[in-house]
């Protein structure tokens, strides 16, 4: 297990310890004198002090972030126009005005708690060498034609061919930035140097990170790396690659670089793998795409062991489910990208869904446990939002796209965003793109330790974009009066495990209790519901799902035919981009117990919580510019949050 | 790369280069054959400096023959091509060569020396607010929600504020509804506040008596009633806590200053014309 890992309560740690010392190990020697109950007792008062907070350890405060921000040292994102780096990105984040590529003034609303530069780790830099016009990249045919291309204009042809050559993996050796390199050492010294001087324990944390892009065949297997750790540690290493012989394309070697690197530096890293919707059945595999072979017990531990995360959402499309995986569930319709695979060189096939989307993992998760006594796909939530500008902007009125090219103009919406040859009806277009996501963390403080820590305990949830409060805790005694107290959080932590823990064998006859509430984003739209999306696995080893609406705004009843809660209804104004919060509610809490829980059956849990309808980037875009977008262009959006799970496992 | 650029010798070619180049823009003439290409001892030693760097050993007499007749043919064609001009328009070379000039003048800023202690704590007295630690509030909330209590939230919160102001000890965690945020906020910055309860809420902090219930005040989220215990107003550190940040920001600074100064010295030896666009190439205001 993780060095990081902390028992939560430091009294039963305590107890443990002076248990052992008092009588496994009678012999122990001491010099302190014979242990006297009376005089021990003193030192753990039988009341807790009167201040709820007083003495306890537990999160109070959600931190909002970014895990995945690409600036222009990504070779793509250099390619496409963007002209900020590290530094200018953790700038935007603490809440600064800047100007983006495209030459706007743009601000977040609120600034951001921290944010990891995730710069792709093949190419590091490589733009900066290209737009140099190095002898190297002249020197080169291939390096020579992008130049010229760039030259004469043609920036974004050049960005796209790139982009097509990396995918088939046909980078020209002599010009690709390889670690080892000059160009390479010096653009991870830079990113390291911009976290470093970012970095304000306690006000911002700048994280350490980068993208490993595997993405063989277009297939996107990509995973981000964030290091708990300071330049002294992260400085001893360069980043992970995909390109053999120096890298590779498979998760596994990444899993033993990060070992490396933890048994020699003795740091602390994680990875988030994101986009499974792009991966064509291969992000969370039962056969492993690699070897054709079904997946065995050293994979499915190295996965839980290094990836307690999933981006779950961001801006190339919503990850949690698909509707032909969850055709009962009315919301999960969302944001879907489900065309093909990165660069659309193969279309989807629905037989690939189920290993592309969360909740399908989680459920498989399941039943991978069942066979091989570990879950691999026991992984929390996060949001985060890939974008390729430098500007970790993703709210709907302020959206600045996934790329430079992309950021607000009037064609953004109608600009094909990506295309192939290969099969030319099928595009994917700017108005596709995503205003989400980000990731909010309840952690102890606002540092690397703090945060990291939270995110290996998986303390997280997801959002499309606004920054609602949500809290989520399970344990076997919760009761409706739990909802009631000033203070649920104590009650939470005192009687259960937050989001991201487990709950084993509870009292006979007994069915888990959770403790859920959601505040409203304060400047943003009110809430519609909370909603417990269960999974589990019955007696045949067949997995299931069903999501039960918990808690709703107004007097709304569940048609007694199906089930349903109807919807919340709708104020957006398209044409004005507006709405008001006359419908919904600011907050939501409530105790709910699993009305269908079998005691013998594995299970997971999490919460989806959703906003009333609210207009999406596209209306904000269509008012601003005064233009009109075709009918099949999505106006309204209903964001919402997905919290990690909590995991029911029976206890032989 | 960056070591180059701030090497002297590196500066002092490139100098010479920018006045070859302006020199070189009134000729419209071919270079006139005969012209000689001199490879002076100490460019050789360089040639063999920068191979021995790269191959960990000295040239060998055919390699350095070799390295030789690139630099005569790299001057040669470097000399005939500026001659022709083929270095004006070029989008690259421009922004390599602006970037040369801003490298040189921030080094040139350099130069002047680290900062006194006079001159930072001058800085620190001019941006203060940048280094201040934030003012801050200590309080206490207690929340209504007008979904449980509709239209008689805020009688309920006025009612409850009459009984804390009252004689009677009453607890003050049973009163009121669920709040997923703490009761107690210490030492919580305005910013920090406003991002918690919205901007409202956190302006009628700063007005409440100290110490004395108070409300019921308007959320993002329903009514609250407050007591505030502590207002920390801002407080400016003393240079010896923040340094490091002053020295970076001072010397931040002064590039930039030193980057506008000598480019306003520069832009006075030019008249600009500048004929208006074609109004099909401007993009509408907005």
């Amino acid at each position: 297990m993780k060095k990081t890992m902390k028992t939560k309560n430091p009294f039963i740690v305590l107890c443990l310890a002076l248990g052992l010392a008092g009588y496994s190990l009678p012999a122990f020697a001491q010099d302190t004198g014979e242990p006297d109950k009376a005089a021990i007792e003193k030192s753990f008062p039988a009341k807790r002090p009167y201040s709820p907070y007083a003495g306890r350890q537990f999160p109070t405060r959600v931190y909002w972030g970014d895990t995945h921000l690409h600036t222009s040292y990504s070779m793509d994102a250099g390619a496409f126009g963007a002209r900020l780096g590290p530094k200018d990105a953790y700038v935007f984040a603490k809440g600064n005005e800047i100007t983006a590529s495209s030459g706007q003034r743009v601000k977040l609303s609120r600034p951001l708690d921290f944010l990891v530069v995730a710069d792709h780790s093949d190419g590091m830099g490589f733009f900066p060498m290209l737009l140099s016009g190095s002898q190297e990249i002249l020197n080169d045919p291939q390096g020579k034609k992008w130049y010229e291309m760039i030259q004469s204009g043609k920036g974004a042809d050049a960005a796209l061919d790139i982009i097509m050559t990396f995918g088939k993996g046909q980078m020209p050796k002599a010009i690709f930035p390889l670690p080892g390199t000059a160009p390479y050492r010096s653009a991870w010294a830079e990113t390291i140097k911009a976290a470093e001087e970012a970095n304000d324990p306690g006000r911002f944390t700048a994280f350490i990170g980068f993208e490993w892009t595997s993405n063989t065949g277009g297939n996107n297997l990509h995973r981000n790396v964030i290091f708990r750790d300071n330049a002294a540690k992260a400085s001893l290493v360069e980043p992970y690659t995909t390109i053999k012989p120096l890298g590779s394309d498979n998760p596994r070697d990444l899993w033993r670089w990060m070992q490396t690197y933890e048994e020699t530096t003795n740091g602390s890293v994680l990875a988030i793998a994101h986009n499974g919707n792009l991966s064509n059945g291969r992000m969370f595999p039962l056969i492993e795409s690699f070897t054709g072979k079904p997946m065995d017990r050293k994979y499915a531990e190295q996965r839980a062991q290094w990836e307690r995360l999933y981006e779950a959402t961001q801006i190339k499309g919503d990850g949690e489910t698909h509707p032909f995986l969850s055709p009962n569930d009315e919301f999960a319709n969302f944001e879907r990208w489900d065309k093909g695979n990165l660069d659309l060189s193969e279309l989807k096939k629905p037989e690939m869904l189920e290993f592309e989307y969360a909740r399908a993992a989680l459920r498989n998760g399941l039943k991978l446990e069942k066979e091989l006594g570990v879950n691999p796909y026991k992984f929390g939530m996060v949001g985060s939002t890939d974008s390729h500008t430098g500007l970790a902007a993703v709210e709907e009125d302020n959206f600045f796209g996934k790329t430079s090219s992309a950021e607000p103009s009037a064609g953004r919406a109608e600009h094909p965003f990506i295309k192939n040859p290969a099969h030319p009806g099928v595009v994917v277009m700017g108005w596709e793109t995503s205003a989400s996501g980000y990731a909010g963390v309840w952690a102890t403080d606002n540092t690397r330790e703090a945060l990291w820590d939270a995110m290996q305990r998986k303390e997280t949830y997801a959002t499309s974009g606004p920054r609602m409060i949500v809290r989520f805790f399970g344990g076997w005694d919760f009761v409706a009066n739990d909802a009631n107290t000033r203070s649920p959080a104590v009650v939470g932590y005192e009687k259960g495990v937050p989001m991201g823990g487990d709950l084993h064998k509870g009292p006979a006859g007994t069915a888990p209790t959770f403790l859920v509430g959601a505040l409203k984003d304060p400047i943003g739209a009110n809430l519609d519901r909370i909603q417990i999306i269960k999974g589990w696995l019955d007696a045949k080893g067949e997995t299931h799902e069903k999501v039960y609406d918990l808690a709703w705004s107004g007097d709304r009843k569940p048609d007694p035919k199906t089930g349903k809660l109807p919807a919340v209804g709708n104020t957006v104004d398209v044409p004005n981009a507006t709405w008001t919060n006359t419908i919904g509610t600011p907050e939501l809490i409530k105790v709910w117990k699993d009305p269908d829980f079998d005691a013998t059956q594995s299970a997971f849990y999490y919460l989806r919580v959703l906003e009333i309808p609210t207009p999406r980037w596209t209306a904000f875009d269509a008012k601003y510019f005064g233009i009109k977008l075709p009918p099949e262009v999505t106006m309204t959006v209903q964001e919402r949050a997905y919290t990690s799970p909590i995991w029911y496992t029976p206890t032989k | 790369m960056r070591k180059l650029i701030r090497e002297p010798l590196f500066h002092f070619l490139l100098l010479g280069a920018v006045i070859f180049f302006i020199a070189g823009r009134s000729r419209s003439v071919a270079v006139p054959s005969g012209e000689k290409i001199v490879v002076t001892q100490s460019q050789i030693e360089s040639i063999v400096v920068g191979f021995s760097r790269t191959w960990m050993r000295p040239p060998t007499k055919e390699e350095l023959q070799g390295l030789v007749n690139d630099y005569v043919r790299d001057e040669v064609l470097y000399r005939e091509a500026r001659t022709m001009g083929l270095d004006q328009d070029d989008v690259i070379v421009r922004r390599r060569m602006r970037q040369k000039f801003e490298f040189l003048i921030e080094d040139m800023a350099a130069r002047t020396g680290p900062p006194s202690d006079q001159e930072l704590e001058a800085y620190l007295s001019q941006h203060v607010d940048k280094y201040s630690e934030q003012p801050s509030f200590s309080f206490e909330q207690i929340f209504f929600s007008r979904e449980k209590h509709g239209a008689s939230a805020e009688a309920e919160a006025t009612a409850i504020l009459a009984r804390l102001r009252g004689k009677s000890a009453i607890d003050v965690k049973k009163l009121g509804d669920a709040f997923l945020l703490p009761s107690q906020f210490e030492n919580t910055s305005p910013v920090e506040t406003a991002r918690l309860f919205g901007e409202k809420f956190t302006n009628e902090l700063t007005k409440t008596q100290l110490r004395t219930w108070a409300g019921p005040i308007e959320s993002s989220y329903g009514l609250h009633l407050v007591r505030v215990n502590a207002r920390i107003p801002e407080v400016a550190p003393p240079l010896a806590n923040v340094r490091e940040s002053v020295l970076r920001d001072l010397l931040s600074d002064r590039r930039k200053q030193e980057l506008d100064t000598q480019y306003e010295k520069l832009r006075a030896r030019y008249t600009v014309v500048l004929e208006p666009p074609e109004a099909s190439r401007v993009a509408e205001a907005r």
